[in-house]
């Protein structure tokens, strides 16, 4: 089985020499074989040595084995003779198995698994929900999770969902939902999406295709090009958008049978307050509130228009004792309350949507203020006039491209986004959340009440565009605002905030500079600080005025920390600044708040009283914003916060910038 | 001669030739056999431009100690390519609990360090995403909470904080001596009978019972204070005549509704009724509002209130039935850098990080040495004033200002340091299941409803149910 060459010259004599030369080149050959087949093994076998200490397993050990079982093969054939074959066969039978068994390992944990029972890990699916709503959506993702199960009944995913406003998930879209440290000085310093928002979803329902196509342009300027593709978006259903009237307004202003006028929503105002006097219309904020932007489209054409208009809104508002209800389910909830403590002289009409107006009538819980009312509520007639439009529901997927499982997650969502379109019979079904899936006949829809179930999808599109023209003009139409900053000045202000190396007070001070910037032409403001040096109760670093902007937050910078604060004084006395300062005449309309941030609650309980009295005494908002060791729940801030004209808002040292920036984009927006 | 000679050379350089491969070959397959087979995997710590990520819930400590900690590590090593970063997640945690099963099941690299509730690790380390610890030094951690990152006898995660049941009481309302002895719910029971008549308050304990995670806390610990017992490995019989679902079918509906003991409905329950609706938060506003004259809450509110106040004065002893929980970290199975990352966790866990935790953070620390330096301060305090220790949390030291005023730029000593250190080494487990965020889930789906119903539920299924979400199903 030798491989040398044979020579078949006949004469010895002749051939000595010749083979002499022969076996002495063979040898020089073999030498050289050997060392170069000795350096080559020696090469594979340090490779080998270095994979195994360099990769990690298991990349080790396939590159090692492959490795070892290369370089016997190569050695062997090279050696071939009958006892080497065989052994040949065992060690690469033996390699093979090795190599087999490794490779295949979680094959066969898996189908063990199965056979003894066990049930694989689920694919993590998280899903974001619109703020409306969420609750009868988050019930329909119950039901998916329960039933979403394989042949061996074991689930094949967990999923978890989760709701937040439409302004923090567009923030945080802008982001790409990460954290970012390039916009630590811009306006979402600080913002980081995973704690302040959630986690990032990989199905995200949405109220409008608008906004759908506006994430997808957030991500794409972020160089997320393929994680949002605004055309994939899964339809789920659909809700009208109405305008809700008290019954007996209703039964006298418009009569039976006629509940989907073709006059435009102004008309039908107008309509209405010739039943006596003007009549309460009230909304959810235009900016936190995709419903409310949309019924922007229908309440006014021309700016002259939008002006009055928005005034009437903010006098119902004021009216009704409402403040700037972020969702449509607060602003129900205020207005159940209300019923409920029988102190709402007028019940207001409530531009709000069909899906809405379900869940007040079912008695459903609104929020943790409003829990389930077994009464259930009604009075209301949902009136739908012809081109208002309607919110329709879309199942956006997100496939992350950091994300190795994005496809499993994407097959689940995918899924999904099927159950909550089409419904499982009576499981579940849009209908059963006050939603009228894509095919809706007319069935019945829970909560229905006075409901017009045969109407057909409006016409009406809304696009990203759009949304941005409705939101630019709200924000040039909408009622002045005078802002009075109070920022509390004392020696714990002074405190560092882990992780931001700068103090309480600084982030205040970004915090102030931000909201200043958000000013409109119309809009006025003053900044305090409190205690002041000498013992007096506060400082007028500006007086209550327009034309105040970003750089008045300078005049924070140079504060010296004074102790001694008079908290309860210093609230009273920026009511009456507040008053002071209102405008006089046709313009007068607007709104008035008084914002203070402060790390510590007064303890003096004896006048909060007279803060109360104060504030409920004029058209004042107050709002306290508490961080540090402030807390909303220290007695004095929660018997301030009875009067509906008082919250408190808590924020963590880091967040005190993103706090002023929600507060702002609702008092300013 | 000379010729065979030179044959006889270049057959002794060919064999020997043949003898030194064929060694060096063996050599090689001894060295790559002896790296694969016995490897120890290097303790040298990785370094790297990128920080080692840090995945926690947000920092919720009293003045960020946990960012603050973080900060102080990297003060020491990111010069050297061995910084950190957190990657702060939700406080809420189902949201916590999505982020970072998602991240741990795609095998990303980009999670070096994370933040575990403490039932999570059993089902994190059976699905091999989080690694064994190597040579973890278990001196100085109370034995329950370290317990919690034990699985089959190894250990996979290291107690950051620690959390435990506590009851706090409106110490005007209530004997203090008659709470110090209490053994379990029946013995609270008659505390709470006894507090309730004439006050005017709307319930007896203020609890957490919404459909979420902590009602399964709170249901656990009524379980086992009711004398439930539980199996070794953490499991309860749930089987149709048992303890368990006795107790579940009619002391606690009782405790919830005065009309099935025959007593007037508008009688004040045990059991606040709102508590069925309540988070933490929730709980907390209705005793302090002065709803109840009782609350099961967790450590870190006891700083909230203010003992000495003139007209709310708060106590707090353990929870009868307590059972732990608090954050533990791990390292993610698919770490490029699992030797500095588990280094990480030491230091994060070590004496004198736990100090800053317990001392400053607020939180319940997992090593015994911070509460036997609260409770010496406390006594040199007491020593100081020719006053002998006694049992429970020293409100006269605090309300007296002896303790509450810092000293010399000192923070006042934490006064229930003793009761909080009996209630963690007294505690009781979480359930001992794998799929403990699918068991959850399906306890409070079966029973929240049906309790909040009104009327005893029929629970002769809940043992085969709670089976089948623990197996996946």
């Amino acid at each position: 089985m030798s491989s040398e060459p044979t020579d078949d010259s006949g004469d010895p004599a002749e051939r000595a020499p010749t083979d002499r030369a022969r076996t002495a080149a063979a040898g020089a050959r073999k030498r050289s074989f050997d060392l170069a087949e000795v350096s080559g093994y020696s090469t594979v076998l340090i490779v080998i040595g270095l994979a195994a200490g360099v990769v990690d397993p298991p990349g080790s050990v396939l590159l090692a084995g492959a490795g070892s079982v290369f370089a016997l093969t190569h050695y062997l054939w090279r050696h071939r003779r009958p006892q080497v074959l065989r052994t040949m066969i065992v060690v690469l039978a033996a390699a093979m198995g090795f190599l087999l068994g490794y490779v295949a390992h979680p094959a066969i944990r898996s189908a063990w698994a199965n056979l003894t029972g066990d049930c694989d890990d689920p694919v993590e699916l998280t899903v974001l929900l619109p703020a409306d709503g969420a609750p009868g959506f988050a019930t329909a993702v119950e039901h998916f999770n329960e039933r979403y199960i394989d042949d061996s009944k074991c689930k094949r995913a967990n999923v978890t969902a989760y709701s937040a406003p439409w302004p923090e998930v567009q923030r945080a879209l802008l982001l790409g939902w990460e954290a970012d440290e390039d916009h630590a000085d811009g306006e979402l310093a600080g913002f980081a999406p995973q704690r302040d928002v959630g986690p990032r979803p990989d199905l995200w329902v949405a109220e409008s295709a608008a906004q759908v196509e506006l994430a997808e342009a957030s991500l794409d300027a972020r160089g997320g090009d393929d994680v949002l593709d605004a055309g994939d978006a899964a339809a789920i259903g659909w809700t009208p958008l109405v305008m809700a009237v008290p019954d007996a307004l209703f039964d006298r202003a418009f009569g039976d049978g006629a509940q989907a006028p073709a006059a435009p929503l102004p008309e039908l105002l107008r309509q209405l307050d010739g039943q006596g006097e003007e009549v309460p219309v009230v909304r959810s904020d235009p900016v936190q509130s995709p419903t409310a932007l949309m019924f922007l489209a229908s309440l006014y054409d021309d700016d002259a228009e939008a002006v009055q208009m928005e005034k009437r809104l903010a006098r119902s508002a004021q009216d009704a004792g409402l403040g700037i209800p972020a969702t449509d389910t607060d602003l129900l909830c205020k207005l159940a309350q209300g019923a409920a403590s029988g102190e709402a002289a007028q019940a207001p009409a409530v531009l709000t949507t069909e899906r809405a107006l379900s869940r007040y009538n079912s008695g459903a819980p609104l929020g943790d203020e409003c829990p389930f009312d077994p009464e259930q509520r009604s009075g209301y007639t949902p009136l739908y006039p012809e081109g208002l439009g309607d919110l329709r529901y879309q199942a956006a997927r997100l496939h992350w491209d950091d994300d190795p499982w994005a496809d499993e997650r994407s097959a689940v969502a995918e899924d999904l986004s099927e159950w909550l379109a089409n419904g499982e019979g009576p499981v579940w079904s849009p209908e059963a959340v006050g939603v009228r899936s894509d095919d809706h006949d007319g069935e019945r829809i829970d909560g229905e009440r006075r409901f017009l179930l045969g109407r057909e999808p409006s016409e009406e599109r809304f696009t990203g565009d759009e949304f941005d023209r409705l939101l630019a003009s709200y924000s040039a139409s909408r009622v002045p605002t005078s802002v009075l900053l109070a920022i509390d000045g004392s020696l714990s202000m002074g405190t560092p905030i882990s992780g931001e190396g700068r103090t309480r007070f600084e982030l205040a001070v970004e915090g102030v500079r931000a909201a200043l910037g958000n000013l409109g032409p119309h809009d006025a403001a003053g900044l305090w600080t409190f205690p002041a040096a000498g013992g007096e109760v506060y400082d007028v670093l500006l007086d209550i005025a327009p034309e105040r902007g970003p750089q008045d937050a300078d005049l924070l910078t140079g504060h010296q920390p004074v102790s001694g604060v008079d908290l309860h004084r210093t609230l009273i006395e920026g009511v009456d600044a507040l008053e002071a300062a209102e405008p006089q005449g046709a313009d007068a309309e607007g709104i008035a708040a008084m914002v203070v941030l402060t790390d510590g609650a007064d303890r003096d309980a004896s006048d909060v009283g007279a803060v109360v009295d104060r504030v409920e005494s004029s058209e004042v908002s107050l709002y306290v914003i508490a961080v540090g060791d402030a807390s909303c729940r220290a007695a004095n801030f929660a018997d301030m916060t009875v009067s509906p004209q008082i919250s408190c808002l808590e924020a963590q040292g880091n967040q005190i910038k993103s706090t002023f920036d929600g507060l702002f984009g609702q008092l300013w927006s | 001669m000379g010729e065979a000679r030179r044959s006889g050379d270049r057959r002794l350089n060919r064999r020997h030739l043949m003898l030194g491969a064929g060694a060096g070959a063996a050599a090689g397959l001894f060295g790559a056999g002896y790296l694969l087979g016995g490897r120890e995997p290097s303790r040298d710590w990785e370094r790297s431009k990128d920080p080692l990520k840090v995945y926690l819930p947000r920092d919720d400590t009293a003045n960020r100690q946990q960012v603050l900690l973080v900060d102080q590590w990297n003060m020491r090593y990111a010069d050297e390519r061995f910084g950190a970063e957190i990657v702060e997640l939700s406080p809420i945690a189902d949201q916590a609990y999505s982020v970072v099963h998602a991240k741990l099941q795609s095998g990303a690299s980009g999670i070096d360090v994370v933040g575990l509730d403490v039932p999570w690790i059993a089902e994190f380390a059976a699905e091999e995403y989080i690694r064994e610890l190597e040579g973890v030094d278990r001196a100085g951690f109370i034995d329950q909470i370290f317990a919690a990152g034990v699985v089959d006898g190894r250990v996979y995660a290291l107690p950051f904080h620690s959390d435990v049941g506590m009851l706090y009481y409106r110490r005007e309302f209530v004997d203090e001596d008659r709470l110090r002895g209490l053994r379990g719910w029946g013995d609270l029971r008659e505390v709470v009978d006894e507090v309730l008549p004439g006050t005017g308050f709307e319930g007896g304990i203020a609890m957490q019972l919404d459909a979420y995670e902590g009602f399964t806390v709170n249901v656990w610990e009524y379980l086992l204070a009711g004398g439930v017992d539980t199996a070794e490995d953490g499991s309860v019989d749930f089987g149709a005549d048992s303890r368990a679902v006795e107790l579940l079918e009619q002391r606690l509906p009782e405790d919830l509704y005065p009309a099935l003991m025959g007593r007037s409905p508008d009688s004040a329950p045990r059991i606040l009724y709102d508590s069925l609706y309540s988070d933490e938060r929730d709980s907390l506003s209705a005793f302090e509002a002065g709803r109840t004259p009782f609350l099961r809450h967790w450590p870190r509110v006891f700083r909230s209130f203010d003992p000495c106040g003139a007209d709310f004065q708060v106590g707090v002893v353990p929870m009868p039935g307590g059972v732990l929980g608090g954050q533990s970290l791990a390292v993610s199975a698919a770490s490029r850098r699992p030797v500095v990352s588990q280094a990480l966790i030491e230091f994060l866990t070590g004496p004198a990080a736990q100090q800053l935790i317990f001392e400053r953070g607020g939180y319940a620390a997992t090593r015994h040495e911070p509460y036997y330096d609260a409770l010496a301060r406390i006594a040199n305090i007491g020593e100081g004033r020719g006053e002998e220790g006694g049992e429970g949390v020293r409100y006269d030291l605090l309300c007296d200002g002896e303790a509450g005023e810092e000293v010399a730029g000192e923070a006042p000593p934490r006064l229930e340091a003793g009761v909080l250190h009996a209630a963690l080494e007294d505690a009781g487990r979480r359930p001992g299941v794998e799929r403990y965020t699918q068991f959850s889930r399906a306890f409070h789906g079966l029973l929240h409803d049906a309790l909040a119903q009104g009327g005893r539920p029929d629970l002769d299924r809940l043992g085969e149910e709670l089976r089948d979400a623990v197996e996946g199903r």
